[in-house]
């Protein structure tokens, strides 16, 4: 992937753009439909380019600690953790680029393989991720 | 949240519908005022958010049957009471009006999260809500969603941490907006 890259929109650099991904969660989430459509867009990549955008993108989100969700949770919280793409990071990197890829790897909808941070969880669900346990939140 | 019966405690959805009625009632207010300065708006004593709401939508209403009475036969296009006062707008005209995505960029933050002064969030807001259609997606988002002219799905959400927010769920064609993120300065 070219790291000489600025955004057409904004002249971010790639590689700042890609280390200040997380700030996009605030109190909320990031998706991969952010990330995708950012690279097509404002960097205008394709085919494993646009790949390793997104696992860079990934990666910099499990490094902070972020933590994949899916918007199936209730007025407390929409997150509910989940183990759909494993537990360890590197395994959630590569299963969520190859889910993505296998769907046709273009620009994915709201809420579509989704992170946040540990603080915008319910306390007992992610007490559930951590231990490797499913969280259903009808239950939990 | 702050309501014209002081302060309640309210499920993020509900805040975000009621901040909407809210907005367009005191959008009426203000055109019907311009037409008439000693024009009212109805009252109300209710104490929950439901009322709230209701009330909110019946002020703006009211104000819209009061402009219309006053514009009836004085070079009435039809279109809605408040359109010349609430234009209806896509939605880069919305967010980027000269090209460039309007507000500023917070420092450390990404570039698809943008602060935008009062007066823009309340201009975004009425265009869309006025002119688009609120949406039922059967998700868990914590706020409202609305379908604009040109088929963006925008959501409207209280954050406890940033205020009034809107989400672009759907660009509507333009890649630029997806998922941008728009706070309003100052809350």
């Amino acid at each position: 992937m070219r790291t000489d890259l600025t955004s057409r929109q904004t002249g971010t650099p790639i590689l700042d753009w890609i280390e200040q991904i997380h700030t996009n969660i605030e109190d909320y989430d990031v998706t991969l439909g952010l990330i995708t459509a950012a690279g097509i867009s404002d960097f205008g990549l394709s085919g494993d380019d646009l790949v390793e955008f997104a696992r860079r993108c990934l990666e910099k989100l499990m490094a902070v600690g972020a933590i994949p969700v899916l918007h199936e949770g209730n007025d407390y919280c929409p997150f509910v953790p989940t183990l759909r793409y494993g537990r360890k990071p590197e395994d959630i990197v590569e299963n969520i680029l190859a889910s993505w890829q296998a769907g046709g790897g273009g620009v994915t909808g709201w809420g579509e393989y989704s992170f946040t941070m540990p603080e915008n969880i319910l306390p007992e669900w992610l007490e559930r991720w951590e231990q490797g346990l499913p969280v259903d939140p009808e239950v939990h | 949240m702050q309501t014209s019966r002081g302060l309640v405690e309210v499920p993020p959805a509900q805040a975000s519908i009621y901040a909407v009625a809210r907005m367009q009632a005191e959008a009426g207010i203000r055109v019907a005022r311009r037409l008439d300065p000693n024009w009212r708006p109805p009252t109300s004593l209710t104490s929950t958010i439901e009322g709230e709401i209701a009330h909110q939508r019946a002020v703006l209403r009211q104000a819209e049957q009061f402009v219309l009475s006053r514009r009836r036969g004085i070079g009435d296009n039809g279109g809605p009471p408040l359109e010349p006062d609430i234009p209806p707008r896509s939605l880069g005209e919305l967010v980027a009006p000269e090209g460039r995505i309007i507000g500023i960029r917070a420092k450390g933050a990404q570039d698809r999260i943008r602060t935008i002064s009062p007066e823009e969030m309340e201009r975004i807001v009425l265009s869309l809500t006025y002119h688009g259609r609120p949406l039922k997606l059967h998700d868990r988002y914590q706020g409202v969603w609305y379908e604009g002219v040109d088929r963006c799905v925008v959501g409207i959400r209280f954050s406890e941490s940033f205020g009034l927010t809107l989400d672009v769920r759907d660009p509507g064609g333009d890649r630029r907006f997806k998922e941008l993120k728009l706070h309003m300065k100052g809350q």
